[in-house]
C-alpha cells in the first residue's frame, strides 16, 4: 500500500530520494506486520491485569498488609477444586521463610540468586536482596515471592525469574534445578541462556531452554504445566512428551498426558498467575524511565 | 544544512490522533478508555517493538506489560495530549531492557534477527511483487548502510522511516530535542547515501 508521509525533514534533493526509499521500505515492512494481528486474547488479558492492579492499589491504600497476590491466586484459583490450590490461612501473617540448608564446610556457598520481592507483610524472612544459595529452600505461606536464579546477565539481572505462589515449597538444588514441593510457580527464563529444569520430589520434571511457563504441584503429586511462551520438555520416568506455547499437560508416576494443542489460550489458572506477575514486576521494577520517580504514586523503586 | 525541522507538513496516516477526553479519562484510570486507547495504538506500538526486537511474541508482551505500567502509574502522565509518546517511551524503555536480558547489545533493530522483517522471505501465500523488499541487492546494500550508522542514529531512521512515527512523538519517546531528532536524521541519512554511491547505487535506481 502506498501511505502519505509527511516531509518533515523538508530535505534537500539529494537526501529526498533515499527518504522516499525509505518510506516505501517502511511501508513494505508494515505490511508484512499486518499480516499478523495482535493475538485476539490480547485485549482481554489486559482487562484482567487492569482489575488485578485495582485490587493491589487498593489494598495498598489501606493499612492493612499487602496481599494482592494471594488473593488473586485464591480468587483465581478457588473456582478450579484443586485442594493444592486452595489457600488457607487467610488471616495468618503472611511469612517467607528462606531456610539455608547445605552450606558446605563452614563457608558460604557462592549465591545462585536473590530474593526480588516479597509480597504480604512479613513475620520473618530476609530482606529483598537477600542471596540465595544452592541448597537454599524458599517457603512461601500467604503471601508470594519473586526469586532471581541463575547466571546474572548484562544489565544486573539473572537469567531465571520465578514468581513463586502463596502456600508453596521451592528448593535451590543449584542455579539451574529447582524442585517445587508444594504449591506452583510462574517461571520465565531467557531465551538461549542454558538448561533450565524444575523437578517435583518425586522426579518428574519440566526441562527448558528459554520460555516462560507455570508449574503447579498438585495435591496428588503430578506436576502440572502450562506453556506461555517456547517449548518445554515434560518427563516423568521414561514417558517424555513436548509441550508448545498455549498448550498444557501434567505428569505423574512415569506418565505423561498429551500435550493439548498448541495456541490456544492458556489455562485460567497460568494465566491468573502469569497476569499476577506481570502485575507484580510492572509494580516493583518500573522500568520506564521517562517517567520521573517523584511523581510516580508512593514513589519509584529503583 | 537546513535548519531544524518544522513541525510535519502532512499528517502521517500511521499515526494514531486520540481525543483529549479519552486521554484525560485514562489518565483518570478509566478501564474503557484504557481499552480504547489499547485498541487504537496496541498494534502500532507491537509493530515498532517487534522492530526493536525482532520478535512479535516478545512485542506482544510488550505492549501489555506498557499498558499495565502506563496505567499503575497514570498519576505521573503530566500532559494527557502526549499519552501516546508516553506509551511509546515506556515501550521503548521495556524494550530495551529486553534486549538487554537477551544479552544483547541494547541497540535498535541490530540484534542477530532484528532485521528479519527486512530480510523475511516473502509470504508464497502472498506474493508481494510490489515489494521493495523483494530485491536483495537493495535488502543487502540497506542492511549494510543501516550497519554503517551509530545505534542513536540506527534507531531514528528505523523509528521514523520503518515504524512510521512523526518527529515529535520520536522526540518525545526518546527525549530528545525536535530539532536534533532532525538533524541527527538528516546526518544518519547523508552517511547512508555515500554508502549506496560506495556500492555504486543510487537510491533512485530502487524506487517504485
Amino acid at each position: 500500500m502506498t501511505r502519505e508521509h509527511d516531509t518533515a525533514n523538508h530535505l534537500n534533493g539529494d537526501l529526498a530520494a533515499l527518504e522516499s526509499l525509505l518510506f516505501q521500505a517502511g511501508d513494505d515492512i508494515a505490511d508484512r506486520q499486518r499480516r499478523h494481528p495482535v493475538a485476539p486474547g490480547a485485549a482481554q488479558r489486559l482487562r484482567l491485569a487492569l482489575a488485578a492492579a485495582d485490587r493491589a492499589a487498593a489494598k495498598d491504600s489501606t493499612p492493612a498488609p499487602v496481599r494482592s497476590l494471594a488473593e488473586r491466586l485464591r480468587e483465581a484459583l478457588g473456582g478450579l477444586g484443586r485442594g493444592a490450590w486452595s489457600l488457607a490461612g487467610a488471616g495468618a501473617l503472611a511469612t517467607l521463610l528462606v531456610v539455608a540448608a547445605m552450606v558446605g564446610g563452614g563457608a558460604l556457598s557462592p549465591a545462585i540468586g536473590e530474593v526480588g520481592f516479597r509480597m504480604g507483610a512479613l513475620a520473618m524472612g530476609p530482606t529483598e536482596g537477600s542471596d540465595l544459595r544452592a541448597g537454599d529452600v524458599v517457603a512461601t505461606n500467604d503471601g508470594g515471592a519473586l526469586l532471581n536464579v541463575g547466571d546474572m546477565l548484562e544489565g544486573g539481572e539473572r537469567r531465571v525469574q520465578v514468581l513463586l505462589a502463596p502456600n508453596s515449597e521451592l528448593a535451590l538444588l543449584d542455579d539451574a534445578r529447582l524442585e517445587l514441593r508444594r504449591g506452583a510457580a510462574w517461571i520465565d527464563v531467557v531465551k538461549n541462556s542454558g538448561p533450565f529444569r524444575v523437578a517435583t520430589p518425586e522426579g518428574d520434571y519440566v526441562a527448558v531452554v528459554g520460555t516462560t511457563f507455570g508449574v503447579e504441584r498438585g495435591a496428588s503429586g503430578a506436576l502440572a504445566l502450562a506453556v506461555n511462551e517456547g517449548r518445554v520438555e515434560i518427563a516423568s520416568g521414561a514417558a517424555k512428551s513436548f509441550v508448545d506455547a498455549g498448550a498444557v499437560s501434567s505428569a505423574l508416576r512415569g506418565a505423561v498426558a498429551a500435550p493439548t494443542a498448541g495456541e490456544t489460550a492458556l489455562p485460567a489458572w497460568a494465566r491468573e498467575i502469569q497476569s499476577a506477575a506481570l502485575a507484580a514486576k510492572s509494580r516493583f521494577y518500573p522500568s520506564a524511565q521517562a517517567i520521573p520517580a517523584q511523581a510516580m504514586p508512593e514513589g519509584g523503586r529503583p | 544544512m537546513p535548519s531544524a525541522a518544522p513541525p510535519a507538513a502532512a499528517p502521517d496516516t500511521g499515526r494514531v490522533v486520540l481525543d483529549r477526553a479519552t486521554a484525560v479519562a485514562f489518565a483518570a484510570g478509566s478501564h474503557e478508555a484504557v481499552e480504547k486507547v489499547f485498541a487504537q495504538c496496541s498494534a502500532r506500538i507491537r509493530d515498532y517493538i517487534w522492530l526493536m526486537v525482532g520478535e512479535r511474541e516478545s512485542a506482544e508482551e510488550i505492549v501489555q506489560e506498557t499498558f499495565l505500567a502506563a496505567y499503575s502509574r497514570r498519576a505521573a502522565l503530566q500532559a494527557p495530549e502526549k499519552l501516546v509518546s508516553w506509551l511509546f517511551a515506556i515501550a521503548r524503555n521495556l524494550g530495551l531492557k529486553e534486549l538487554r536480558r537477551r544479552r544483547r547489545r541494547p541497540e535498535f533493530l541490530l540484534g542477530e534477527d532484528g532485521l528479519d522483517l527486512l530480510e523475511e522471505a516473502p509470504d508464497p501465500a502472498a506474493p508481494d511483487v510490489a515489494s521493495l523488499l523483494a530485491n536483495r541487492q537493495l535488502r543487502v546494500v540497506l542492511k549494510e548502510a543501516l550497519d554503517a550508522l551509530n545505534p542513536k542514529e540506527r534507531e531514528l531512521v528505523a523509528t521514523r522511516y520503518f515504524a512510521h512515527l512523526p518527529l515529535n512523538e520520536i522526540a518525545e519517546a526518546m527525549e530528545m530535542p525536535m530539532g536534533s531528532v532532525g538533524t541527527t536524521i538528516q546526518r544518519a541519512l547523508a552517511k547512508m547515501k555515500k554508502h549506496f554511491e560506495r556500492r555504486g547505487f543510487s537510491p533512485e535506481d530502487f524506487l517504485r
